[in-house]
């Protein structure tokens, strides 16, 4: 009985001291930035440090490797580049690191007969680099051609690099002309001329412009002295070899950053967060908030309380869990935040032969065969079958638009007219009954829909697809199976699935970029979707002049007449262009939503009660 | 005959036995009580609607529906069927291989001893989790996937429980005396050891069976394990993890979301707890009433 | 004993390097881009501008997997596990960091479950069928009966979104500026002790304080299970011939329990432990996600979903050194505790 009373008392007092010891955070002196503040009326916890907490993790912190749009938030905050954005508006060119934008009119901009075009940008004085260091046309000089020898994979300069040397990347050059020639070309490519940097492209390229604008994300301008101390390409022809196709582990730029934004990178530890800090000498001026902790939180529950308990500051909100924090106290959300990321479901039109997922693989009712999509009533009648308004209004709650094709609502030049289509059982009975010379219709069909698993959008789409299909003939099957997103990937790789969901989640905003990733044949969806050669006929061409052509009326006229030609060859269904809500304290201020809402640009922001 | 009197004095196995006979009877008019509607196998769960937000309940869906329109009654009804064939499947199966491999190893000793043990430890170095992942890439999802990995690595709790009693009770004195009369090693090991070895195993096991829906409730939180929509409780519970917290003016509001398929792991897993603690009181031949 | 210890050591790197290949082998099975996945982090918002190709050349990946074996074979010869893409660091530096934290985890989770365990199951087996046995197998069962993310999950719900104590993850934010930026020194890679050997007596409570949660979530299940095995093997210890001997010679019943029931008792006690420590590592994993606490588990998962075989190869490895030498011990002490069992 005694020993049961002592027992109690040592674990009532072991639990009150755990408790007492929490306090002592509050007492902590703000050495680490810390403290409480209390302004009219609220206290705002931390009010010189600005708390993410996010779900993205960061796959690597070189702004030349970076494959995921999240991770870019870092590059942008802590990277330039040459030309920028005014916040909000995607589509104006405002001078950076360059001190004037090129045109044709101030004459940065020349071309010459054969297509070649210099552009030249003039480098602004007195930008410092995070350890001091003066930032120097030699560094921009020295970005990019480190990006063509090293292979950069970020979308916007995988997408640079074949338009400045004619090739996929660097090796494949090499192994067509041989390194002398391929060394030459590159030494060509940029130089630095007095004050300013010149490229030299082989032709015009339109959305290069837009490209150098991208505020620090592919196009972020390292530091030449700086990452060959760490242990980068020194910058010469004899070492470029060296330096080929570097992996992850290779890579000394993967875990440190310098760079001349308004923030500094003071620790990553991978999976778990990143703390930035303020840089006092920017040369736009010295952000607000002091430190920036982006933390990595798996789990959206345990988001949600954080932001609650004040321990974060921002977080992204899904559409399901709008109803835990809309009208919360003391949090704001903002709702309906157009985002640049498009999803569609694409025809696979040549699949694996082998693959597991087309049934006994002929045209029966117990499969498909291999080219099943290549019938474009097939292609037609799937489109008429799915159900926008059910999928946008009861799946995702209002929080998505239905695009308009290729070209991104809210892009230059998309096209709000351009011919669509929409969920229709009467015609999609009717394009079912023309397809394969009329004979799908009284054999039927069985295929199996992959989706990837705990992607609940891709999930429903198929799901809706299935049973609008399904419901118009008895012997139409669609079974749906999910695969972990390895297995989705390495399927989707090797052609094995019927359709993919897959989306284009442009850097630039420019039309050039949707559309080539979509229909060109170079772009990617083309080899997934098995229409190279459909694409190298007649796609090809009306691309590759958007690309070259500055001229807005021609340029318009190109885009609608692809986004035309989409619509004609069904080339996917375009079932979704996301909207995002963000939820954050009330004390946040300003907050600017950019391409995509949930990237913060950390240099506005601050905390004070309004 | 004597035993099961004793069995059912025992208000706590009556208990135990009165829930799993309820889910059984469910299990087994699943297609009377909540019938099929659909041309799909009857185990996807029925769904009215698409709706990212759960759906109170109505006429239509007495339980309500979860997110993306499952009806939860139907989910109810036919994951009853699969706890028990999963439970009962994966239970039996690992019974048999562990009390095979742990008692016949241990009572036989020697090389064959080391060779089980060993092969056991591989087994169980082999981290479960990253197993039934890697499996689920290569074979995919699914409940069948899902009962072969749980066999596969749930043998060695029993064969290192019925080792370590093996191992004590050979060295009894009876055991010894069954020898100098001349018995030999099958009877022994058939006669004398296994029913005096075997209590610890089927403490395991009762609770083994309903352990089974709770480890398919933590896989589908990892994102393997049955096929979404497919009716499973462990599989509706994270469904339900999301709205836990409800909205803020009414944190309960989807209650029936987590409610019913709590209550349903719930009541089956004590059923096979109590009925298990009361089996092994009754067979135990030296208990004494109380 | 000492020549059975070192036979079984001996067979440990046997044992590794059968689990191993076993495990590689699995590369068999999959195609060179499912492990591109790792590479691509986000699922959704990525496009098709993806430079599979590239990738899987430049990793080595489309290498005959025998190939890529005896390449990782001779690394770890060298001492090198490898490269994590998972972990964006080298495998053991993530072991070094990770393994640590769920140690810890695991220990608090294990005093609970021990010791809870133990007491709770002598106090029912010596209540017998009384209110305190009754109402102990209620406790338990319902400690069974929910899966530990909804346990973890209404445990956070309750003390951090409701009374605002005790946060998730593995340190406040003020102790992990002290610990990552400051000029704490890692002795040994376990916070707890760490933080005391640096004198700094507020993190130690704080990392308790992140603990606290996340072990109690995990362990109400096995605390309950072990609950139930000292409670029945208890019970069957004390019909035992010697135990009524010692009550005839009119011992105390407190003594007889204690000092001769109890010790006999305890063997499925030992041979239990050892799976447990496998299944910790296991309910590790869903905890540590829940409680965003960074440990082994959520590696591992991550690491097992991205298909990274360097990481999972060098976490089997440390998991199969631990569990074999757990067994190890749990024989010896079986020896030790029950003189009729001999080792072989």
């Amino acid at each position: 009985m005694k020993r049961n009373i002592l027992l109690i008392l040592v674990l009532i007092s072991t639990v009150s001291l755990l408790f007492a010891a929490g306090t002592k955070e509050s007492d902590q002196s703000s050495s680490t930035g810390q403290g409480t503040a209390d302004a009219a009326g609220m206290n705002i916890k931390n009010p010189d440090t600005f708390v993410e907490a996010t779900s993205n993790s960061v796959e690597t912190l070189d702004p030349q490797f970076m494959l995921s749009t999240a991770t870019m938030e870092l590059s942008y905050n802590v990277y330039d580049s040459l030309l920028d954005h005014p916040d909000g508006d995607m589509a104006k060119l405002i001078p950076s690191i360059a001190s004037e934008v090129p045109t044709m009119e101030n004459g940065l901009i020349k071309t010459e007969s054969d297509g070649t075009t210099y552009v030249t940008f003039p480098i602004r004085k007195g930008i410092k680099f995070h350890n001091g260091d003066t930032l120097m046309p030699e560094d921009v000089e020295y970005t990019f051609k480190r990006s063509v020898v090293v292979g950069a994979q970020t979308s916007s300069l995988s997408m640079l690099t074949p338009n400045l040397i004619g090739e996929n990347s660097f090796s494949d050059l090499i192994n067509s002309v041989g390194f002398e020639a391929a060394w030459d070309t590159l030494d060509k490519l940029v130089t630095v001329d007095g004050d300013s940097v010149v490229f030299m492209l082989p032709k015009a390229f339109v959305p290069f412009l837009g490209i150098m604008a991208d505020g620090g994300n592919g196009s972020a301008i390292l530091s030449k002295s700086w990452s060959i101390e760490q242990g980068a390409w020194p910058g010469t022809k004899e070492t470029a070899q060296d330096f080929l196709n570097i992996t992850m582990e290779e890579d000394p730029l993967f875990d440190k950053m310098m760079g001349s934004g308004p923030f500094k990178l003071v620790a990553w530890e991978p999976s778990k967060r990143i703390v930035l800090e303020a840089f006092s000498d920017y040369w736009q001026g010295a952000p607000r908030i002091q430190r920036v902790v982006r933390n990595i939180v798996p789990d959206n529950q345990t988001a949600l309380l954080m932001l609650k308990n004040g321990d974060a500051d921002f977080i992204t909100v899904s559409v399901s869990d709008l109803g835990q924090v809309e009208g919360a106290p003391g949090i704001k959300v903002l709702k309906n935040l157009p985002s640049t990321w498009l999803m569609k479901i694409n025809f696979v039109m040549d699949m694996d032969k082998g693959s597991s997922y087309i049934g006994n693989g002929t045209l029966s009712e117990g499969g498909v065969s291999n080219d099943f999509f290549s019938d474009i009533n097939v292609r037609k009648a799937f489109e008429y079958s799915f159900d926008w308004d059910v999928f946008i209004n009861d799946v995702f709650l209002g929080a998505a638009q239905k695009p308009y094709g290729p070209v991104l609502v809210g892009f230059p030049t998309a096209n709000p007219d351009n011919p669509q289509y929409y969920f229709d059982a009467a015609k999609a009975e009717e394009y079912f009954k023309k397809a394969w010379g009329g004979k799908l219709w009284d054999t039927g069909f069985t295929m199996t829909a992959v989706y990837s698993s705990g992607s609940t959008h891709r999930q429903r789409a198929l799901e809706i697809l299935k049973a609008n299909i399904e419901n118009l003939n008895p012997r139409f099957h669609i079974e749906l199976a999910s695969l972990p997103w390895a297995g989705y990937v390495g399927a989707i790789k090797e052609s094995k699935l019927p359709l993919t969901l897959f989306g284009i989640l442009p850097d630039v905003f420019d039309p050039y970029y949707p559309l080539f990733e979509h229909m060109h044949s170079a772009g990617g969806y083309a080899e997934w979707g098995g229409y190279i050669d459909l694409a190298k006929e007649k796609f090809d061409p009306l691309i590759d002049e958007l690309g070259t052509n500055y001229d807005p009326a021609r340029r318009k006229a190109i885009s609608w007449e692809l986004q035309k030609m989409d619509y004609d060859y069904a080339l996917s269904i375009f079932h979704f262009q996301a909207v995002e809500h963000v939820a954050m304290q009330d004390y946040v201020q300003g907050y600017v939503a950019g391409a995509f809402p949930g990237n913060l640009d950390f240099y506005p922001l601050y905390k004070e009660n309004k | 005959m004597e035993k099961l009197k004793q069995f059912f004095k025992n208000p706590l196995g009556v208990t135990g036995f009165i829930l799993i006979l309820f889910w059984l009877i469910v299990a087994l008019f699943a297609p009377v009580i909540a019938p099929s509607h659909s041309n799909n196998s009857p185990y996807m769960i029925e769904r009215i609607g698409f709706s990212s937000l759960p759906v109170p309940p109505s006429e239509e869906a007495p339980f309500g529906l979860t997110s993306g329109g499952y009806n939860i009654f139907y989910g109810i009804v036919w994951g009853s069927r699969t706890a028990f064939r999963v439970g009962l499947i994966v239970v039996s199966s690992t019974l048999v291989i562990g009390v095979l491999l742990g008692g016949v190893g241990s009572f036989i000793g020697g090389a064959l001893d080391n060779i089980i043990m060993r092969i056991t430890d591989l087994v169980m170095s082999f981290p479960f989790l990253i197993a039934v992942i890697i499996m689920s890439i290569v074979l995919g999802k699914g409940i069948d996937k899902l009962i072969i990995a749980l066999i596969l690595f749930g043998w060695r709790n029993y064969a290192r429980v019925m080792r370590s009693e093996v191992l004590s009770i050979k060295e009894r004195d009876f055991v010894s005396a069954a020898y100098s009369l001349g018995m030999n090693r099958i009877r022994i090991f058939l006669v004398h050891i296994v029913p005096n070895s075997i209590f610890s195993v089927f403490v395991l096991a009762s609770l083994d069976i309903g352990t089974m829906v709770l480890i398919s409730a933590s896989l589908s939180f990892i994102g393997v394990g049955a096929e979404p929509g497919y009716a499973d409780w462990g599989q509706m519970i994270n469904f339900s993890r999301n709205w836990l917290l409800g909205t803020i003016d009414n944190p309960m509001i989807y209650w029936y979301t987590y409610f019913y398929p709590s209550i349903a792991i719930f009541s089956f897993v004590m059923g096979w707890t109590l009925m298990g603690d009361t089996l092994r009181d009754v067979l135990d031949p030296k208990m004494v009433k109380r | 004993m000492i020549k059975y210890l070192i036979k079984r050591l001996l067979m440990l790197p046997v044992i590794l390097l059968f689990l191993s290949m076993l495990i590689f082998s699995l590369v068999m099975f999959l195609s060179p881009y499912e492990r591109l996945a790792v590479f691509i982090p986000n699922a959704d918002a990525v496009g098709s501008s993806i430079p599979f190709d590239e990738l899987v050349s430049k990793y080595g990946l489309d290498k005959p997997f025998y190939v890529q074996y005896w390449d990782w074979i001779q690394r770890v010869a060298h001492g090198n596990l490898g490269w994590s893409p998972s972990a964006r660091m080298p495998v053991a530096d993530a072991l070094k960091r990770y393994f640590p934290a769920t140690v810890e985890l695991m220990m608090m989770g294990g005093l609970i479950v021990f010791a809870g365990g133990i007491y709770l199951g002598t106090k029912s087996a010596t209540n017998h069928n009384k209110f305190f046995d009754q109402a102990a197998r209620v406790a338990t069962t319902i400690g069974v009966s929910l899966p530990e993310f909804i346990f973890g999950l209404l445990l956070l719900v309750f003390f951090y979104g409701i009374l605002g104590v005790l946060p998730p993850g593995q340190m406040s934010a003020w102790a992990e500026d002290v610990v990552y930026l400051g000029t704490f020194r890692h002795y040994t890679g376990f916070l707890l002790m760490d933080s005391l050997l640096n004198g700094e007596l507020y993190i130690f409570w704080d990392v308790l304080k992140h603990l606290i949660l996340p072990a109690l979530a995990y362990s109400i299940g096995l605390l309950s299970v072990m609950q139930r095995i000292v409670r029945s093997s208890l019970l069957e210890t004390l019909k035992k011939d010697f135990v009524t001997t010692a009550r005839a010679k009119g011992l105390a019943e407190s003594v007889v329990i204690k000092k001769h029931a109890r010790r006999n008792s305890l063997l499925p006690v030992i041979t239990i432990s050892g799976s447990m420590v496998a299944k910790m590592l296991g309910g590790a994993a869903i905890v540590e996600t829940v409680f965003n606490y960074h440990g082994m588990g959520m590696f591992i998962v991550v690491a097992a979903q991205g298909l990274d075989f360097p990481a999972i190869l060098g976490s089997s490895l440390l998991i199969g050194v631990i569990i074999v030498v757990t067994n190890l011990v749990v024989d010896i002490l079986y020896t030790i505790l029950d003189p009729t069992v001999t080792l072989e």
